[in-house]
């Protein structure tokens, strides 16, 4: 495990290196992001001019989940994004082949090889957005909540990850699929509404068996009210479930590489 | 003691046959037709401790496929496979901090970040200790002289130094074993020999066992001793070098230069001797190797010889034939 995170800060440092080379795009970047979180706000605001509740959520509660959700999404593609579009060029290009020779596993080498930096900067003003939120709608909180709501932030990372990257290996079977990265894309963005107003059907298959309500849901829920400690543990199998079935779904796919000829 | 060990190995892949255009792409969605290609068809050898062995075969021929089961990328279909006492395919990381596979046409530098960066990196994948990384770089940079491009990014390098840095970053962690596909490939002549120089030292200074494979045969000749020829995914010929033209080159060639202007016609009292090329005044002949001295008493009895040459055809000659599946002499 040290190991790993000696390995991950080479990860890391060699990222920063990378990026300061590249200056321009950046500020358009965090621009851009921004504008989308924001748009996603306001559009709330127009819903809530008709109504004080949706399906038990208010529009203090609702601005806590899309914050929360677009921040979840930052942190995701910062440790993702550009990892996971590489994917399917390094399956079928080859290129693959010098990872998989290292003493390392081959599945946090590629998962996690490239920090995409930009995303910091979109991170810092939607946590601040967060805090303010926080404060003017929801204070005090106790200590505890904001810890669980971290700590269910971190499960749904890695339940995102772990289906996300399942996804991808489809490639090591399928062959090139180039836009095979948004597959799923499309499917999480389900999270950025309330899981508990999808309906009967939908709601227990977010909540345990494809868990996104625990990217901004379930966190949003313990930030602004109670701690459901059945779900929080809940949520910690599930972590740790998912990331096994990954592991195991990449060792399979693994058998299935067959290289590119030289 | 051998250290790698391949019996029966066999590597057969599905490949799906899509018929052309927009309309082949669709019915392939829905229906495809398989073939199996045999890229490695029942292999057997084994290799010792120290040795430096060239794979050779035209492309497509398994080389590749062998490396890349040896080194655990590929799961085998079927057969024994042992590098080091390990089954590759395990990929144990014991195993794997044990050898080092380089690919020319394949890089693992980072692109955007000077070589030294990705060395870096590579000394906590490998977990190399601070003094023996700084000991075992100063000694490949020395070897390789690249002192004056280890800061710039790799993007920046040419051809040649890039190949050379993707030496230094497989061999950091001093492999054992070194599977070595292509190095030389794409590369300048002067280039090439350098690093075929390097391979040369590397393998005597430390004793690591090596697989070469390569198109260019001065690589082969000059580096190794054995060689396993493949073709079509099975082994054609295991063993030294020398005794490829033993075994398959039955004739020699006969280099002639005339002092007279000479006609293909003049040749007919020579009925065992084919001719090679005909660039008067110098013409070549093969010649079955119990009829070169009769044949050239002939030529110098019935013609006006300035000059006479017997030579052992040449080793790239016997393999391209031996590939294209002609009659040697």
């Amino acid at each position: 495990m040290r190991r790993y995170l000696t390995i991950y800060r080479a990860f890391f440092k060699n990222s920063l290196i990378r990026e300061m080379q590249f200056r321009s795009h950046f500020w358009i970047f965090v621009v851009v992001n921004l504008i989308w979180a924001g748009m996603a706000m306001i559009t709330f605001r127009f819903i809530f001019n008709q109504t004080n509740q949706v399906g038990g959520w208010t529009f203090p509660a609702i601005l806590v989940l899309t914050a929360t959700y677009y921040l979840f999404d930052r942190i995701f593609q910062l440790l993702f994004e550009v990892n996971f579009s590489r994917i399917n060029y390094l399956v079928n290009s080859g290129d693959l082949d010098l990872i998989l020779t290292k003493p390392v596993s081959g599945q946090f080498f590629i998962s996690l090889r490239q920090v995409s930096l930009p995303h910091l900067f979109v991170i810092l003003p939607l946590l601040i957005t967060l805090i303010w939120l926080i404060k003017i709608y929801f204070w005090p909180i106790a200590l505890i909540n904001i810890l669980a709501y971290g700590f269910l932030l971190l499960c749904g990372l890695v339940i995102v990850y772990s289906f996300w990257f399942m996804t991808l290996t489809a490639v090591f079977w399928l062959g090139n699929i180039e836009n095979i990265v948004y597959l799923f894309g499309s499917v999480y963005e389900v999270s950025r509404i309330p899981a508990d107003v999808t309906g009967l059907v939908l709601r227990p298959l977010l909540t345990y068996f494809l868990p996104l309500a625990f990217v901004a849901t379930v966190p949003t829920q313990v930030l602004t009210g109670q701690i459901n400690f059945g779900l929080v543990v809940f949520g910690v199998l599930a972590a740790a479930f998912w990331l096994w079935v990954s592991r195991l779904v990449w060792q399979l796919a693994l058998r299935h590489y067959s290289s590119a000829s030289s | 003691m051998s250290l790698i060990s391949v019996s029966n190995l066999k590597k057969y892949y599905q490949v799906y046959q899509k018929e052309p255009g927009l309309a082949g792409s669709i019915r392939s969605l829905f229906k495809r037709k398989y073939d199996t290609v045999k890229a490695v068809n029942d292999i057997s050898f084994t290799i010792n401790e120290g040795e430096l062995v060239g794979f050779i075969g035209p492309n497509g021929a398994g080389k590749t496929t062998t490396l890349k089961v040896l080194s655990g990328l590929l799961y085998p279909t079927s057969g024994n496979v042992s590098v080091l006492g390990y089954t590759p395919f395990d990929r144990k990381p014991a195993f794997q901090k044990q050898f080092a596979l380089v690919m020319g046409q394949k890089n693992q530098l980072w692109w955007d970040l000077p070589a030294l960066d990705s060395f870096i990196l590579n000394k906590e994948i490998y977990e190399i200790p601070e003094d023996q990384f700084q000991r075992t770089l100063k000694e490949l940079v020395t070897m390789l002289d690249l002192n004056d491009v280890l800061k710039v990014q790799v993007r920046k390098l040419s051809l040649g130094q890039r190949m050379k840095a993707e030496l230094v970053a497989a061999l950091l962690h001093s492999p054992k074993v070194l599977f070595l596909d292509e190095p030389t490939i794409g590369l300048d002549v002067v280039m090439q020999k350098k690093i075929r120089d390097f391979i040369k030292g590397y393998n005597q200074k430390f004793k690591a066992t090596i697989i070469l494979t390569s198109h260019y045969m001065d690589d082969v000749k000059e580096l190794c001793d054995r060689v396993i020829i493949i073709d079509h995914g099975k082994i054609f010929f295991d063993g030294k070098l020398d005794q490829i033209i033993k075994k398959y080159a039955d004739h020699k060639i006969l280099e002639v230069v005339f002092a007279d202007p000479v006609v293909k016609k003049d040749f007919a009292v020579i009925a065992a001797a084919k001719i090679k090329s005909f660039e008067p005044p110098k013409v070549s002949f093969t010649v079955k190797r119990q009829y070169a001295n009769q044949v050239a008493a002939k030529l110098l009895t019935s013609l006006n010889v300035a000059d006479l040459n017997i030579t052992e055809a040449s080793i790239e000659d016997i393999i391209r034939e031996v590939f294209t599946g002609r009659d040697l002499s």
